[in-house]
């Protein structure tokens, strides 16, 4: 049955990606329980579209792709929150450990500098420190040109420079 | 790039994992969703996302439409359409009929008596292809993408710049756009006889007032940094100017065009630009005419609309973009446009043809019907096909036929003409309910683009990274663990055989013929880590083909570490040739060999490589005219190169570079 492939294929894509995917909604809304969500819309838009998988990028790329531009149509239309995400707040609403691992997480220095970056610098750091993307995957991913990668990453870079500073990095122009 | 992924460590976010529940909760929610094709999104916002998706869901209707019933056997022919309202009844169209042009045959551009010069590294010899740096052994022109300027310098030992145009130098004549939205593109030399023009192209969004973010005013004023997000109508410019005596450098033609550059090509006395121009319908103006036009400045700065009988389409490949052609006689100025209604998004030109490409999901199996309704399709229902669409250049762009091969391509190297046959290669994934499988196809088209054979299963489990078609020969890089180099025989065009292959470690992603018996690749070296395959720096390797059952590597040089990156990986024209030296230049982005990142070197490397080996001769950097400017350091890339006699001249966004070549020294090195 190809219902049974494609259900069997999406859980296999769940187990693989769900903690990068729900990671990356972390890091967009900042909030954990929007995070869950969007989780699951990324998802449901990546079982909707299992047989237009092109093939032209790795299934990584892909859903990653697909999570930042949730991501992004959240963050643009915040209000959203309100009106949606209200009547399921509390179902979602982690659980006690996972609210202290995620309170801790906030806590953390270099990510806390991270999420308080605007969200565009924001994705370039995720996708290069935290992902291993080069610069020409984050190009593709998040669809701008290489060269706004490189200064947005060098934008970026500025303004953590007190992070930077602390860990000594190798600064050839001396 | 300065950093050091290892000391900015976010690993903290590995603490964050889905749990069970979230997992099944998804899971569930998926496979309730699942019969309904529509819903991509959450229900309750989809009046919001209804705007985003309209192009998705038109698309995916299609298909769907497509699909119900058995229909294996599909045309994608394209037709003219007979009248506007046949185009489409969404298009409401005002067209005025595009004038008529006199098109002459491609001819020879006549020898100018300048020095020896490099010129841009072109896919077919003879096709000029557009570039941000352009020489004509007199001048150099560089387009300086920072800082969105046309730069001029004059080809001697001391390269000085005679001429800084800004936008509003060069596009004084554009009254009614916001020149803050012109952006430098790309440009051409075109010299024949006694004429000298440098061809410019310049892509500006015209944003229109009223046409923000439909939901832009909803945002409340949360401290979260959202660009607003503007429509506005994206054309291209083409500016020809005379710069037969360069201080009299003036404006000849001008000529603006729907759409965004896809590619451009100057052909004899012909030049032919591709654009995209996406519908914006969702906030279209009802009255609004969505067909593609052209401005002639000369005239009057009216949009005329191209004919709807100019636009072609096919009801089984529909998209909500116009692809255009534009061809302007570089003789007489006269233009032409002729489009299509679909997502082609590579091509490739030939002396005689042009052929636009694009790709279809197809459905191979029948649908299946539970409970009476469409069931979710697995993959496995489904490939991928190429069509390539096929125009005549001979006295005007006329479309001739399409053709389909399984397959998707990489990029315009993957195709070729030659002798009237069309030679294509492609990599074809399958799905068979358990695991995703590649293989790659090379194919062999007649002049109707009608199958005349085909190697096809070549390299299981591997994909293509790069091809270079050599007359009556091709040679193809697929790569997985290590890269086989294969070598292709394409005499008999019923009859393709694969003549022989070399593994080795790493892959190409660009091949370079140099003579007949040897072959440059340029690509990335790999290594393996537990089992996995990572990038590791830039590798050149030199492969020797002369015995064509045995093709050797016979020399390679190894630049960098991981991360280590050159734009001529996937930008042919990155790469710059002079052939009197030998001599290979590519743009560098050296990190440390220690897998930290760190960046060590930004510039660019030039190289020798004759018959026998490689030789790294210099790596130009202009990172030290940055000293006590940190801030700049971001816009410190798009490192070019051009030869001239016996100097090689190395332009940036920052500076410009003078290498004597004879004395490999170098000469001047300044901030522009």
């Amino acid at each position: 049955m190809d219902r049974a492939e494609d259900s069997r294929k999406i859980e296999d894509l769940v187990e693989k990606y769900g903690d990068d995917v729900l990671r990356i909604c972390f890091v967009y809304t900042k909030d954990y329980a929007a995070a869950q969500d969007l989780f699951q819309e990324t998802f449901i838009k990546v079982y909707n579209n299992l047989k237009n998988f092109r093939g032209d990028s790795s299934e990584k790329t892909w859903i990653i792709r697909i999570a930042i531009n949730i991501c992004k149509d959240y963050l643009k239309s915040a209000w959203i929150k309100r009106f949606i995400f209200l009547d399921e707040i509390k179902e979602n609403s982690s659980t006690d450990v996972e609210g202290l691992v995620i309170d801790e997480i906030k806590k953390h220095e270099v990510i806390k500098a991270v999420l308080n970056l605007p969200p565009k610098y924001r994705e370039v750091i995720l996708l290069y420190y935290y992902f291993d993307f080069n610069t020409i995957e984050i190009a593709k991913t998040i669809g701008i040109s290489e060269t706004a990668v490189r200064s947005r990453l060098k934008r970026a870079r500025d303004q953590l420079k007190n992070i930077f500073n602390e860990g000594e990095v190798v600064d050839y122009e001396g | 790039m300065k950093d050091d992924r290892k000391r900015f460590d976010l690993s903290e976010l590995d603490k964050i994992k889905a749990s069970k529940d979230l997992k099944t909760k998804t899971l569930n929610r998926c496979l309730d969703d699942g019969n309904k094709f529509k819903s991509f999104s959450l229900s309750k916002v989809s009046l919001v996302f209804a705007v985003i998706f309209a192009i998705v869901l038109s698309y995916v209707a299609i298909a769907v439409n497509n699909s119900k019933g058995i229909k294996v056997v599909k045309s994608y022919e394209l037709k003219a359409a007979k009248s506007e309202k046949d185009l489409l009844n969404a298009l409401k169209s005002v067209g005025m009929p595009a004038r008529d042009g006199v098109f002459n045959l491609a001819q020879e551009s006549a020898k100018s008596e300048s020095p020896a010069h490099s010129t841009t590294n072109v896919q077919v010899e003879g096709i000029d292809e557009a570039d941000i740096i352009k020489t004509d052994g007199k001048y150099i022109y560089s387009i300086n993408s920072y800082k969105n300027e046309l730069i001029i310098f004059k080809a001697n030992d001391r390269a000085e710049i005679i001429k800084r145009l800004k936008v509003k130098d060069l596009y004084a004549n554009i009254i009614n756009a916001d020149l803050n939205n012109l952006y430098l593109r790309e440009m051409f030399i075109y010299v024949k006889e006694d004429k000298k023009y440098l061809v410019l192209l310049s892509g500006l969004i015209r944003y229109e007032q009223g046409k923000e973010e439909p939901y832009k005013k909803s945002t409340p004023s949360e401290k979260v940094d959202i660009m607003p997000i503007r429509w506005g109508d994206e054309t291209t410019l083409i500016s020809i100017y005379d710069i037969k005596d360069i201080d009299k450098f003036s404006l000849v033609k001008q000529f603006e065009v729907s759409g965004n550059i896809l590619s451009s090509r100057i052909n004899g006395d012909n030049f032919y630009l591709v654009t995209n121009k996406w519908m914006r319908y969702f906030i279209q103006d009802k009255n609004e005419n969505v067909l593609p036009y052209y401005v002639d400045y000369d005239k009057t700065d009216k949009k005329i609309y191209i004919d709807a009988k100019n636009v072609l389409y096919n009801e089984n490949n529909l998209s909500s973009n116009f692809t255009v052609i534009s061809n302007i006689n570089l003789n007489n100025f006269n233009i032409r446009m002729q489009s299509a209604l679909g997502n082609f998004y590579q091509m490739y030109m030939s002396r005689e043809n042009l052929y636009l490409i694009t790709t279809q999901t197809e459905a191979v199996k029948p649908f299946e019907k539970v409970n009476g309704k469409d069931a979710v399709q697995s993959l496995e229902n489904y490939k991928q096909k190429t069509l390539i669409y096929k125009f005549n250049l001979q006295s005007d762009v006329n479309y001739k036929g399409y053709g389909e091969v399984d397959g998707y391509i990489i990029n315009q190297f993957s195709m070729d003409e030659y002798e009237g046959y069309f030679r294509i290669a492609t990599t074809e994934e399958s799905y068979n309910g358990k695991s995703f499988n590649t293989s790659n196809n090379v194919f062999v088209l007649d002049r109707n683009l009608k199958l005349t054979g085909s190697i096809r299963n070549i390299a299981e489990g591997e994909r293509i990274y790069s091809v270079r078609f050599s007359n009556d020969k091709m040679y193809m890089v697929t790569f997985k663990q290590v890269d086989p180099l294969f070598v292709i025989d394409l005499k008999n065009p019923h009859n393709p055989k694969i003549l022989g292959y070399l593994k080795i470690p790493g892959y190409s992603t660009y091949l370079h013929p140099l003579g007949d018996n040897r072959l440059i690749g340029i690509g990335l070296e790999t290594a393996d880590l537990e089992g996995r395959v990572i990038n590791k720096g830039i590798k050149i390797a030199l492969f020797d083909i002369s015995e064509l059952d045995n093709p050797k590597q016979i020399s390679k040089l190894e630049i960098g570490g991981r991360g280590t990156f050159s734009e001529s990986l996937y930008n042919h024209k990155a790469l710059t040739v002079y052939k009197p030296y030998d001599l290979y230049a590519f743009d560098l982005y050296e990190t440390r060999d220690d897998d930290s990142y760190t960046q060590i070197f930004r510039g660019l490397c030039l190289l020798r490589i004759d018959e026998n080996e490689i030789k790294l001769l210099q790596k130009i950097t202009q990172m030290d005219l940055l000293k006590n400017d940190n801030a700049v350091e971001y816009y410190d890339y798009g490192y070019r190169a051009v030869f001239v006699d016996k100097y090689m001249y190395v332009i940036s966004n920052i500076g410009v570079t003078v290498l004597d070549l004879d004395e490999m020294r170098i000469i001047k090195n300044e901030r522009i």
